[in-house]
């Protein structure tokens, strides 16, 4: 079945200790789907355009904004427009609570936008809810 | 007897020959006897006078004479007889017309051998015309001399060659010269030596050809004052059409001379003075248009400043939310971890301390019950404080990014809506919001929300525990604006806060309230663009006072 295919979180992030508290907040939920991390938008344009990209099974996507080589929403935009990923959910995570950000997000195609709380344990459990939403959520296959 | 009677017939004959030729002659003439018995009159006479034949023989004669003439004319009558002198005198003679007229009379003594007066024979000459003529004359010469005299000119006269005639007393009196000097080409020593030359010039071609002699010259008064002069000099025909003599007058044109320099050198001045005055407006032009062109041009750099100085504020508002919430969330989240982890650690050591008491030190016991939760405390609640400016800050600045509506607002129920939304801080404190009856304006209703929250609840916050609080606002309209205050019976401000307690993160007095010291500087900010400005009085331990004068229509224009 297509839809026991693995999926992989792929997590642009280009804060590593942001990066270690999601991370250890999704495990903690019991997630354990594999984990790609890109600390930089390049890196992340690279893998998800790149060559090998027919290889990659379904994908979910944490998207931080404020990424110092790109605008996050500018990769937010190319996964939408791409045939390939545009079904792939968004889920966009950052500091920013300027809502003409999040509307942006919202029109661009995200599918979810996450306020980074600055108080742990609310940011812990937006996390581990999140995990729990993946392990239940059905992610559709790329074309 | 008889030849005496024969030579007197003889004597009569030859008188009556001699009587009719006297009756042809266009003069009166008249004879007597020696003994001056007027006893002849020619026809002439009879047809001057019109008198009888006769009537005037004897003494009757003086009769026809001016009354005023006929003392005159007997005494020197009775004069001549008495010397037998000529008699000779001037009278008027009554005409027939009526008229008397002037005559002159003569009469001589025609002697016998013997030297004895035989006869008078007497002439009357009509003399009148010519005595008119020189009356008139006299009166003419008169008029010209008291011209000349009321003149401040000296008129002369010269002859044919030039030379000044005899006589030239007005000349003689402005020069200073004598007769002898000025007598012929004398007078030209009296010119200036400079222009002795021209004069003699013109005078010279003047003499030669006739005409007009006209010239300007210096004359030297007798004081030896040089004054200038105009000179004309005009020819004088006698009959026939040849040069008699010439007539000039001088004209001192000297007040007219320094009038026309003094005006010569006022133009200069003017014409220099207005040239000058010209050269530093059009300097001054430039200056202005050089400074119009730098002014636009620092206008428009400043403007480019400012607009990206805008620019930058929005990326620094961006860049705070964003940048500096990020480590916040880590260390929130490390923190968070640490806890986790010194719980853990507090468990095993507990669980160590049980099984191995040796091991136990009041120091861990210390370090893993106490220390561990007061660095964490510290951590977390500035964090959080951070946190909390952060907050403000974005909220300031994207208040400030706002873009303003304006709408017409009323403003006393706008106002009291407070009430309801401080209604738990109100009630807290024992406190009661005035509402005056205030003018309604045009503005931007969030704005104004925000501004009129933040200082009614500072207003509350500060009121003092010890009496029952009162915050009034009232607003009063003044030349298309509104000022609105916010007056509380408070703790008041020190003075010397009035400005900080604008800025931000600064606050005034005893730090017992909560707060970030955001409110008052996000007050500022909005008023400011709302086209207003805000002030504060106070008196400490009595109340403060906030004014916010705002237009009573905002014009978006104005400040977008």
């Amino acid at each position: 079945m297509k839809n026991q295919l693995p999926v992989t979180i792929v997590m642009i992030e280009d804060d590593e200790g942001h990066a270690r508290l999601i991370e250890k907040n999704i495990r903690r939920a019991g997630v354990c789907n594999e984990i790609r991390h890109f600390s930089s938008g390049t890196d992340a344009v690279d893998h998800l355009f790149g060559p090998q990209r027919a290889d990659e099974g379904p994908i979910l996507v944490l998207l931080d904004l404020n990424l110092p080589d790109m605008s996050g929403t500018d990769i937010l935009a190319r996964i939408k427009a791409d045939a390939h990923w545009k079904r792939a959910p968004v889920v966009v995570l950052t500091t920013t609570d300027d809502q003409r950000e999040i509307q942006r997000c919202y029109d661009l195609g995200c599918n979810v936008y996450i306020t980074k709380p600055v108080v742990y344990d609310t940011f812990a459990q937006a996390i581990r809810q999140l995990g729990l939403f993946l392990s239940v959520m059905q992610i559709p296959e790329a074309p | 007897m008889a030849r005496s009677d024969a030579a007197g017939a003889l004597t009569r004959t030859r008188d009556h020959r001699l009587f009719l030729a006297l009756d042809t002659m266009p003069q009166m003439v008249w004879s007597t006897r020696p003994d001056g018995h007027h006893d002849y009159f020619n026809r002439r006479w009879y047809e001057f006078t019109g008198v009888p034949p006769g009537s005037t023989d004897g003494e009757g004669w003086n009769g026809i004479f001016h009354p005023a003439d006929q003392a005159e004319a007997w005494q020197k009558w009775r004069q001549s007889l008495a010397t037998g002198e000529p008699y000779e005198i001037e009278y008027r003679l009554r005409h027939r017309s009526g008229d008397y007229r002037w005559v002159l009379g003569r009469a001589l003594a025609v002697r016998d051998d013997a030297g004895r007066i035989e006869r008078w024979y007497g002439t009357c000459t009509d003399i009148d015309d010519l005595k008119r003529m020189k009356d008139d004359l006299d009166v003419s010469e008169t008029r010209f001399s008291s011209l000349v005299d009321a003149t401040a000119s000296v008129v002369w006269s010269a002859d044919v060659a030039g030379g000044l005639m005899p006589g030239q007393v007005r000349w003689m009196a402005y020069t200073g010269q004598a007769e002898e000097e000025c007598v012929g080409w004398g007078w030209l020593t009296a010119v200036h030596p400079d222009d002795r030359s021209k004069t003699a010039q013109a005078w010279t071609r003047a003499l030669k050809d006739h005409t007009l002699y006209q010239v300007e010259h210096r004359l030297r008064r007798h004081d030896g004052v040089y004054l200038s002069m105009l000179v004309r000099g005009t020819p004088i025909r006698l009959p026939g059409g040849r040069v008699g003599e010439w007539i000039g007058i001088h004209t001192d044109i000297t007040d007219l001379k320094a009038a026309e320099t003094a005006l010569k050198r006022l133009n200069e001045t003017l014409e220099q003075r207005v040239e000058s005055r010209t050269i530093e407006l059009v300097r001054a032009r430039m200056a202005l248009e050089e400074s119009n062109r730098t002014l636009e041009a620092s206008v428009a750099a400043r403007t480019a400043e400012l607009r990206d100085a805008n620019e930058e504020i929005k990326r620094f508002a961006y860049i705070v939310s964003h940048d500096l919430r990020s480590p916040l969330v880590n260390i929130m989240g490390f923190t968070s971890e640490l806890e986790a982890a010194r719980d853990e650690v507090a468990a095993f050591y507990r669980r160590v301390k049980q099984e191995a008491p040796a091991l136990a030190t009041p120091g861990m016991d210390r370090l893993v019950e106490t220390d561990f939760d007061e660095a964490i405390g510290f951590i977390r609640s500035s964090t959080e404080k951070m946190d909390r400016l952060i907050n403000a800050i974005l909220t300031l600045s994207r208040a400030e990014h706002r873009v303003l509506t304006a709408e017409p607002i009323e403003m006393r129920p706008f106002l009291q809506g407070f009430a309801g939304s401080l209604a738990h801080q109100l009630a807290e404190r024992g406190a009661v919001l005035e509402v005056a009856d205030v003018p309604d304006i045009v503005s931007d209703r969030f704005a104004l929300e925000q501004v009129f929250a933040n200082l009614l609840e500072n207003a509350v916050k500060y009121l003092r525990d010890d009496r029952p609080g009162k915050v009034s606002i009232t607003g009063e309209e003044l030349d298309g604006r509104v000022a609105f205050t916010v007056r509380d019976n408070g703790r008041g401000i020190d003075p010397k806060d009035f400005e900080r307690i604008f800025e931000l993160f600064r606050r005034s007095g005893v730090q017992d309230r909560p707060g970030e010291g955001i409110g008052l500087a996000h007050v500022r900010a909005l008023v400011r663009k709302l086209g207003g400005h805000v002030k504060v009085a106070s008196v400490p331990a009595e109340g403060s006072t906030f004014t916010i004068d705002l237009p009573k229509s905002y014009r978006e224009s104005v400040h977008s």
